[in-house]
């Protein structure tokens, strides 16, 4: 076990280092730089050249790679390059709006399974029947429709139907409550469907027979023999859900003015802030291989033909 | 002394293309202490049979039967939760297929002691004292080892030996074996088998044995049944059955058997043709397309019962005295 953590911590390093040299070439890639974009169109280019060589971009391309990976390793990425930021460190910024974007994940991500589970379950086990046909519609339309366009409606629904004050962020339940239901929307919808099509392949198998067999009751035959053979692909599918709910949505934290980490994202890619764009790469990269080795280590917990150590 | 009566039994299965007539009304019994056998081919409804008995049909089959009669319960009276205090403690099963028939995820041990704390109670540690005790004895070497380790980690032997356990843990007055040793090893069967009459012999239950093949069960069983296409041939002692069988189905399988001490240029002579098609079975009876001595009634009635001085039934058209007489053709 600690062996196999080792090797694919290694191997998330390394990814880490494609990831980043490939995002890195590829930002500088894009024609402009952070003070080309449009705001800047008034002010003395003489400044604007300047503020290039202030922050190092003058340099050839090769040696601000170098520098930056100088940076990265005594763990700092860097300072925001947009004026408005004042400066402000992309550790602080992070440290500032992730753990807002984390906690709505989270609740997203429970949210996600306690409904997400039970309803797949439910509908293997009354399959045809009407229980069945609703929530596979609901299932459907979970997984098509946008996130945005649910977003937007849910909005309208509750704030101006019914009368929510939620056109700005308070750290309260009402405010807490539609972005979480909004980014769980998709993955309950995904989980019922997964548990589903797996507890009904469960159901099949001989094992099942035997339970019954041995005169095991039937919420046990379900839960204790069936459903936890079924949860291996939900297990599988956990690591990339925590790790896209919890690192935030652009969409919903826009929709909802959610000051998280979400928007940070976009807004750093359209204004070119290098190392707002570099730092939100690797900070989002560790996290996904982070998750996707917990959800590997959970999933050999729980099935023992799984071997970590191969 | 009777453990099981059963009075025309029908299973069918309700499928998208029609009604699978799986067992078309047949009555059987099993005696206490006896190892009987069920012989048929593949789709002829020993499996069936037993998994109705059992009450362990999927949810797409009825059942329906006179009487199922078991150790002076009528089966078919009790409720689902009822039945389960039935199930596992009365009558224990072992499936056909060792590899997929356990739990992956429970260890040997956790799926050993699940019945014995369902129907008789046990505490955690007396249950994992009996589990031990039930590996020893179904001969698995290093129990104490065993029953920490999974499924997987098992060989195919060892996983039916472990199916027997679980069958036997609380000591069932039936045992119903599956086709128990198809899926295994040709020497591993012999073991397998040996183990299931060792266990018959000293805890005194009946087992059920259903087999496609004659060989398995010839040296155990001390009574046959031979059932085709939903419907029992002829049922009778091991001894009739196979020295003075009467159905010419029944001949049909033990020429189909191969004899190592024979002559060795005697020839196989399988049946011909294919079993019936359950969801529009024949008017008469099922075996006559395939049968070499079918008369015009074969094909428009069912074959009554006849019973023999020794118990021996069969229900073959040639049974009546005005039939004529013919002979079983032996491989020459």
């Amino acid at each position: 076990m600690g062996w196999y953590i080792l090797k694919r911590l290694i191997a998330g390093i390394l990814s880490m280092i494609v990831l980043i040299t490939v995002a890195f070439f590829m930002m500088h890639a894009m024609p402009g730089d952070p003070f080309s974009v449009d705001d800047n169109k008034k002010v003395d280019p003489a400044v604007l050249d300047r503020l290039r060589d202030k922050y190092g971009l003058t340099k050839p391309i090769g040696e601000q790679y170098l520098d930056y990976w100088g940076l990265l390793l005594r763990g700092d990425l860097g300072i925001s390059l947009k004026p408005e930021k004042q400066d402000q460190t992309v550790n602080s910024i992070i440290a500032e709006t992730f753990p807002l974007s984390a906690q709505i994940g989270a609740y997203a991500v429970i949210l996600s399974l306690i409904v997400g589970i039970p309803l797949g379950i439910l509908s293997a086990l009354r399959r045809g029947k009407a229980t069945d046909l609703s929530i596979m519609a609901f299932a459907t339309i979970g997984i098509s429709v946008p996130t945005f366009v649910i977003a937007i409606l849910l909005m309208w629904l509750f704030s101006s139907r019914l009368g929510m004050q939620i056109s700005h962020w308070e750290y309260d339940f009402q405010h807490y409550i539609l972005p979480v239901v909004c980014l769980s929307l998709g993955p309950i919808a995904y989980i019922a469907r997964q548990t589903r099509s797996s507890m009904l392949e469960a159901l099949e198998q001989d094992y099942i027979r035997t339970a019954r067999a041995k005169g095991v009751q039937e919420w046990k035959v379900i839960v204790k023999h069936a459903l936890k053979n079924a949860l291996t692909p939900v297990i599988t599918y956990l690591g990339p859900l925590v790790a896209g709910l919890l690192t935030g949505s652009f969409i919903i934290e826009n929709t909802f003015s959610v000051p998280g980490i979400g928007k940070y994202f976009v807004e750093s890619v359209t204004g070119r802030d290098y190392s707002m764009i570099m730092g939100i790469v690797v900070f989002f990269g560790a996290f996904v291989v982070v998750c996707n080795l917990l959800s590997d280590i959970l999933l050999a917990i729980i099935d023992p033909r799984v071997k970590l150590d191969r | 002394m009777r453990l099981l009566d059963v009075k025309n039994l029908r299973t069918i299965f309700h499928i998208g293309v029609g009604n699978v007539d799986a067992v078309r009304g047949i009555s059987f019994h099993v005696d206490k202490g006896e190892f009987l056998g069920i012989v048929g081919e593949s789709g002829s409804g020993k499996s069936v049979t037993m998994l109705s008995v059992m009450g362990l049909l999927p949810e797409y089959a009825s059942r329906e039967a006179d009487q199922i009669l078991f150790d002076g319960t009528e089966l078919t009276a009790l409720t689902p939760r009822q039945m389960r205090g039935v199930q596992g403690k009365e009558i224990g099963m072992v499936f056909q297929d060792p590899m997929t028939s356990l739990n992956p995820l429970y260890t040997v041990g956790q799926q050993i002691e699940e019945p014995l704390r369902i129907h008789l109670g046990l505490k955690k540690a007396e249950a994992r004292q009996r589990a031990l005790e039930l590996l020893d004895r179904v001969e698995i070497p290093d129990p104490k080892t065993r029953l920490k380790q999974y499924p997987h980690e098992l060989s195919g032997g060892m996983r039916q030996r472990v199916m027997i356990a679980i069958a036997i843990a609380c000591e069932p007055k039936m045992i119903i074996a599956d086709e128990p040793t198809t899926a295994l090893d040709v020497t591993i069967q012999a073991q397998i088998l040996e183990l299931l009459d060792h266990l018959k012999k000293n805890s005194g239950s009946s087992v059920v044995m259903i087999t496609h093949d004659l060989g398995v069960i010839a040296s155990m069983c001390t009574r046959i049944i031979v059932m085709y296409g939903g419907l029992i041939c002829e049922e009778g002692s091991a001894r009739e059955i196979f020295y003075r069988p009467k159905h010419p189905y029944t001949w049909g399988l033990l020429n189909s058997v191969p004899q190592i001490e024979l002559h060795k240029h005697k020839k196989l002579i399988p049946i011909p043709g294919t079993p019936p098609d359950m969801i529009s079975p024949p008017a008469g009876c099922p075996f006559a397309p395939r049968c070499r001595h079918c008369m015009q009634i074969c094909r428009m009635m069912p074959p009554p019962e006849t019973v023999l001085p020794d118990g021996h039934r069969v229900f073959c058209h040639l049974m009546h005295p005005n039939a004529p007489k013919v002979e079983r053709e032996v491989n020459a």
